[in-house]
């Protein structure tokens, strides 16, 4: 049980000296009393510190006639901390672009704070009155609602509010408590949250906000693994997000399936699935993986090609795991229903292409076993090919354009959307470096080609075969506002 | 206010290093002197640092990223920054969340991390 509050839930404080000494007391106090553990309290203390002492550096200026007003709220499931200041400077700390490998790489001495915040706390909220204030809300959930929630029978994925509750950390660590008392259902039900959570609650995770009736978005890899990071690979401008949850090297959640032991029927069969994972790996380096989920209160059906995408995912993720493991790959595919047939269709288009582009690969149907030698260029044409897919997904009418600068050495991707060109050049905030990284590795036309025509989509060259330009149309997409 | 203490000891056996012992808290209004005092060191030509935290108590973004832009400096000139005696979580929890020690060495002991104090080819 917390301890009863015995400090006053609010404090006005002017921006001298003291400023930050009063501000982490006030902080450490209050979230002690709610009952927060020792590295909670430690990191509700950083994110404190670390919004005002933006506000009080670069709105301020250390000018000590400002004031700045902390307020406490404990709620049911968790506590808010409230800074509000005066200040005509808006300061945004739910910014969700920041690149922290290249800030590390080229030892950038700015701009962590933000990034500290957003990964300590399990939410931030931003208000700003033009000309009057802003106020910057921290929220972190309470541990002793933890537990509560684990045992909650009602839990259900589909329930929006319940999951806007939740935060990552929460069911990560609801998770780990629940693995260790080898509950498995509990466990699954509450990784399904998670990215349905993150789904539904984050703002830049914003596939599923843009196009709610796209049969699968991508969220990420998920995993057990205890070393957790999130890396988050996005495109802000745009909204385009991939990114890691958790696990930089963890186990997928298909692994997590097979282990539990939970019956491949139930994955199989498109029409009972809740949710459709999976993951074609990522880049070579670092094994990113992919969910790609499909809902069915998402009121979407099904389409036979959007099986077909998924087994043929599906397929490509159990392959490249094995075979980035191990150096060579084979996984028994035995599927039941409509899904078995897509499977096969999706193999046999698989094995067409790998024959095209000389790729050596031998099925062995008879087993029901493919196997597959695994290239680069292979890996790089599933990856562009899983991009340009979720482009084609998730805009409608005319579709999305990728307009490739060049495809070797590329130093920028645009993508028109609308007809309006968003650009992403190297070394400016917002660039994604996987991007970089699929366009200018030794990705070549000719798979690019072949992947892009794969899918429905056409490339044209122009007379120089400097510029190309990817145009997939989606014309049965309604628009969503 | 939080206060910041800056030890600084400077090996006579290596003209090439130095080493702080930081106590109390780096933050926002502290972190011009731990600046200076860094900034002294390489203009002393100490491109090699080793910064012990038994005392430290926290440790804003902003100390982090000087560590990080001193290193960038250092690095230019052959030089290395480690860090020792990490004690403290919530400045442990702080230092790991930006991935410091990905790039940091850390020592358990001040004396181990002044022996291995150098750029590594």
């Amino acid at each position: 049980m917390p301890a009863k509050d015995v400090t006053p839930n609010e404090v006005t404080l002017p921006c001298d000296a003291s400023i930050f000494e009063k501000v982490r007391g006030f902080v450490r106090q209050k979230a002690v009393e709610a009952g927060f553990n020792q590295r909670e309290v430690g990191r509700f203390i950083l994110a404190a510190d670390e919004a005002c002492s933006n506000i009080v550096k670069h709105a301020y200026h250390f000018d000590p006639h400002h004031k700045l007003t902390l307020s406490w709220h404990l709620r049911d499931e968790d506590a808010m901390l409230q800074i509000e200041d005066d200040s005509p400077v808006p300061y945004l700390p739910s910014r969700n672009d920041f690149d922290l490998p290249t800030k590390i790489k080229y030892r950038h001495t700015n701009g962590y704070g933000k990034y500290l915040i957003n990964r300590v706390v399990d939410d931030v909220q931003y208000e700003t009155i033009p000309g009057s204030h802003n106020k910057v809300s921290l929220i972190k959930f309470r541990k002793d609602q933890i537990s509560r929630r684990s045992k909650d029978p009602q839990l259900n994925p589909y329930d929006i509010a319940r999951v806007r509750s939740l935060s990552l950390q929460t069911l990560y660590e609801v998770g780990e408590s629940l693995g260790r008392q080898e509950n498995p259902e509990e466990l699954m039900k509450i990784l399904l949250y998670s990215i349905m959570g993150r789904l539904t609650t984050h703002p830049v995770v914003i596939l599923a906000p843009l196009h709610p009736t796209a049969p699968f978005v991508v969220v990420g890899e998920v995993g057990l693994s205890k070393k957790r990071d999130i890396a988050e690979l996005a495109l802000p401008r745009h909204g385009w997000v991939v990114e890691t949850l958790w696990a930089q090297r963890g186990p997928f959640l298909v692994e997590e399936f097979r282990r539990l032991k939970i019956p491949r029927e139930e994955l199989e069969t498109l029409d009972s699935l809740n949710v459709v994972l999976l993951v074609p790996l990522f880049v070579l380096r670092g094994l990113r993986g992919i969910v790609a989920l499909g809902s069915k209160r998402s009121g979407k059906t099904f389409s036979e090609d959007d099986v077909k995408l998924v087994s043929f995912l599906a397929n490509y993720v159990l392959l490249l795991k094995e075979g980035l493991e191990r150096g060579t790959s084979s996984y028994p595919v035995t599927p039941g229903g409509d899904f078995r047939a897509a499977v096969r269709a999706a193999i046999a288009r698989l094995g067409q292409a790998c024959r095209e582009s000389k790729i050596e690969i031998d099925f062995d149907d008879s087993r029901g076993i493919p196997q597959v030698e695994m290239e680069p260029e292979f890996l790089q044409k599933v990856v562009f090919t899983l991009l340009t897919h979720i482009l084609y997904l998730t805009q409608e009418g005319e579709g999305i354009s990728l307009k490739l600068e060049s495809l070797q050495g590329a130093g920028s991707l645009t993508i028109l959307y609308n007809g309006t060109p968003l650009s992403f050049e190297k070394g400016k905030v917002g660039y994604n470096p996987l991007i970089d990284q699929i366009m200018t590795g030794t990705m070549r036309l000719k798979e690019c080609r072949k992947a892009i025509e794969g899918r429905g989509g056409e490339i044209t060259t122009d007379s120089k075969g400097e510029k190309v330009v990817v145009t997939f149309k989606a014309p049965h997409l309604k628009k969503v506002s | 206010m939080g206060e910041m203490n800056v030890d600084v000891i400077k090996p006579a056996t290596r003209s090439d290093l130095a080493v702080i012992r930081l106590s109390g808290i780096v933050d926002a209004l502290t972190l011009p002197d731990l600046e200076k005092t860094l900034h002294d060191l390489m203009g002393e030509k100490r491109f090699n640092i080793v910064v012990n935290c038994q005392k430290l108590k926290f440790i804003s973004s902003s100390g982090m990223g000087l560590f990080l832009g001193i290193l960038g400096e250092v690095e230019k000139q052959g030089g290395a920054i480690c860090f020792s005696q990490v004690l403290q979580p919530e400045v442990h929890d702080a230092m790991n969340l930006l991935g410091f020690f990905d790039i940091f060495p850390l020592y358990n002991q001040e004396v181990e991390a002044v022996q291995q104090c150098r750029q590594r080819t």
